[in-house]
């Protein structure tokens, strides 16, 4: 397959002024300034091949941002190897600009008292579209986006989640080849990020658009992504398709009982099994996979049960999230 | 030929986009602008008194009509470019900038285009309720089609070159972050370098020459006196040194801009 991103043993290092808390420190530090050196990316390898849809995730600071700065030309790596479509990101930055989209979550690019429609005409000046072509794209995605009735609305009066679809569309009036977007599901409701997200598969599917995101929503993951990157402290600490995220870092599966009579008063007391919730006809317990198989679980739950319905579960997507953030954050600890 | 266009025109729709989007609240554009009657009508009282104590009813070639265009004409310039300085060194301060370097434009050149819009509508704005009221009080100066057209070169130029001096020094926010100062430093020069009290007329000789040779008498003197005592050779000098304050500040825009991206670079992310 044609990768179209291509980064090898990329290092980022920022140098930040410190300064200790205080008067004497802070006159100190007006004459003998000290810095400290950070490494933002530590030797990250990976490529993305054309059409793929990669979330990139990991905790606050691992250096993601970083990264899709890199990526996009807007910041110059200390060192290692990158290339967008061919292109040298930092050197070719306005070629580039032709080539990609980017939807930044917290930075919008409407003009906020003007209907969406007005910025669309500016982005086809920007990307120096042709007039024909760029009033047939422009069609195109109004239709896909389902945003005709209210194109010619001052952006203002939008919900956050129709300014999120015009947001989609400027990005991607120029048909770029790739898709940048950081945290655009931030602050959508239910409705808004499904519509969101099909939009996405949909242009992906139909225009082979590659999609590179990063996101805290364990739902962009799922409905989007069929990659994950994991960053962490700067470092990729995992690189795989979904099935083999969940099943590298989930750590426990839901069981959900339905009992035929009342076992109330049966105990159930096996390593690495939780109860979460039980009553007289019902339980719901917690297996932890790392220690007994949920065969073995169930075996024995049919020695002493009378079940009449069992679910298997697995473990919430956000949980896991949460759960490497929260190992990381202990490791710095 | 077509590459060239095609690259102006994106500048021309940032600018057409800025002219809306100012135009969204006509109301408020209006009350905005009204102020400038204010400071006329402050200036003119100050005049007046000056005025009435001279024999000849003329200060440095003014008559009492010519100084109170003058000072409209100065106000106007001035008070139409809304705080560039904060605006550019406030993109900069925030790390804003760098979303720009991902868009095929450059970043001093879409404020270019976005300011100047909303100068452009500012600037129509308060001449039309300025010369609408103004007119009721005070004699028009003598102008004929040629002087009016001098004159709109004179203010474009100015316009231009007052961007750009502004811009330069936004831009040294990739160093020193916070360019309020600047602001304030820029401001007061244009006031005293600039003439925009007073014109530069009332000087020495010797310190009207040395502001002959800065850029500032080209953003508020050359257009303002252009307009009320207007004189061919002047007008060409003027649109000739603006011209030439143009080309060096694009230069310097462009070598400070170079330095400070890279600084970008180092403290981003």
């Amino acid at each position: 397959m044609e990768k179209i991103i291509e980064v090898k043993n990329l290092n980022k290092e920022f140098t930040s002024k410190i300064k200790l808390s205080g008067f004497r420190n802070s006159l100190k530090a007006l004459f003998k300034p000290e810095y400290q050196q950070m490494k933002a990316v530590d030797n990250i390898s990976f490529s993305v091949a054309k059409g793929e849809k990669v979330a990139f995730i990991g905790p606050n600071g691992a250096g993601k941002s970083t990264t899709i700065k890199m990526l996009t030309g807007i910041l110059y790596p200390s060192s290692g190897e990158i290339r967008v479509d061919n292109l040298v990101p930092w050197q070719d930055r306005k070629k580039l600009a032709f080539k990609i989209g980017t939807v930044f979550g917290q930075k919008p690019q409407l003009w906020y008292h003007l209907p969406a429609m007005d910025t669309f005409y500016l982005f086809g000046k920007i990307y120096e579209l042709d007039q024909a072509k760029f009033q047939k794209r422009l069609n195109f995605l109004i239709d896909k986006f389902q945003v005709r009735e209210f194109v010619n609305q001052p952006v203002r009066k939008l919900s956050l989640g129709q300014r999120m679809r015009c947001e989609m569309i400027a990005s991607l009036i120029h048909q770029p080849k790739i898709l940048f977007l950081d945290e655009p599901t931030i602050g959508l409701d239910v409705v808004a990020k499904q519509q969101l997200r099909e939009v996405l598969n949909l242009m992906n599917k139909e225009e082979e658009t590659t999609i590179f995101i990063t996101s805290h929503d364990a739902g962009d993951l799922e409905k989007i992504a069929d990659r994950v990157i994991v960053i962490d402290r700067g470092r990729v600490i995992f690189d795989g398709t979904v099935k083999n995220f969940k099943d590298k870092y989930a750590w426990y599966k839901l069981i959900d009982l339905e009992l035929a009579d009342n076992h109330a008063s049966e105990k159930l007391n096996l390593r690495g099994v939780k109860i979460l919730a039980q009553d007289k006809l019902s339980l719901k317990l917690e297996v932890d996979i790392k220690k007994i198989s949920v065969k073995e679980v169930i075996d024995k739950l049919l020695n002493i049960y009378q079940i009449a319905d069992i679910t298997i579960a697995e473990m919430p997507m956000e949980e896991i999230i949460a759960n490497i953030y929260e190992q990381n954050l202990q490791k710095i600890k | 030929m077509n590459k060239i266009y095609r690259k102006l025109n994106k500048y021309f729709s940032i600018f057409k986009v800025s002219v809306m989007d100012r135009l969204a609240y006509p109301l408020e554009l209006l009350y905005s602008n009204i102020f400038i009657l204010l400071i006329t009508l402050v200036m003119s009282g100050v005049w007046r008194v000056v005025y009435a104590n001279q024999p000849d009813k003329i200060i440095s070639g003014f008559s009492l009509a010519g100084m109170i265009w003058y000072v409209f004409m100065t106000e106007l310039i001035l008070t139409s470019n809304p705080s560039i300085i904060g605006e550019i060194g406030e993109e900069i301060k925030s790390g804003n900038v760098a979303y720009a370097l991902a868009k095929p434009y450059s970043f001093v050149g879409y404020y270019f285009g976005s300011i100047l819009g909303k100068t452009f509508i500012n600037f129509i704005t308060k001449l039309f309720v300025g010369v609408l009221v103004l007119i009721c009080f005070i004699k028009l100066p003598s102008l004929n089609l040629f002087i009016i057209f001098a004159v709109i070169i004179a203010i474009i130029l100015a316009l231009v070159l007052n961007f750009l001096v502004s811009a330069t020094c936004s831009l040294l926010a990739f160093w020193v972050e916070d360019v309020d100062s600047m602001r304030f430093i820029y401001q007061k020069i244009l006031f005293i370098g600039g003439g925009l009290l007073f014109p530069l007329d009332v000087y020495p000789i010797f310190l009207q020459k040395i502001l002959h040779y800065l850029p500032f008498e080209g953003i508020l003197y050359g257009p303002a006196r252009t307009f009320v005592n207007f004189d061919l050779a002047y007008w060409q000098a003027l649109v000739l040194r603006q011209t030439i304050w143009i080309f060096i500040f694009i230069v310097l825009i462009k070598i400070v801009y170079a330095q400070g991206i890279k600084k970008v670079n180092i403290n981003g992310g």
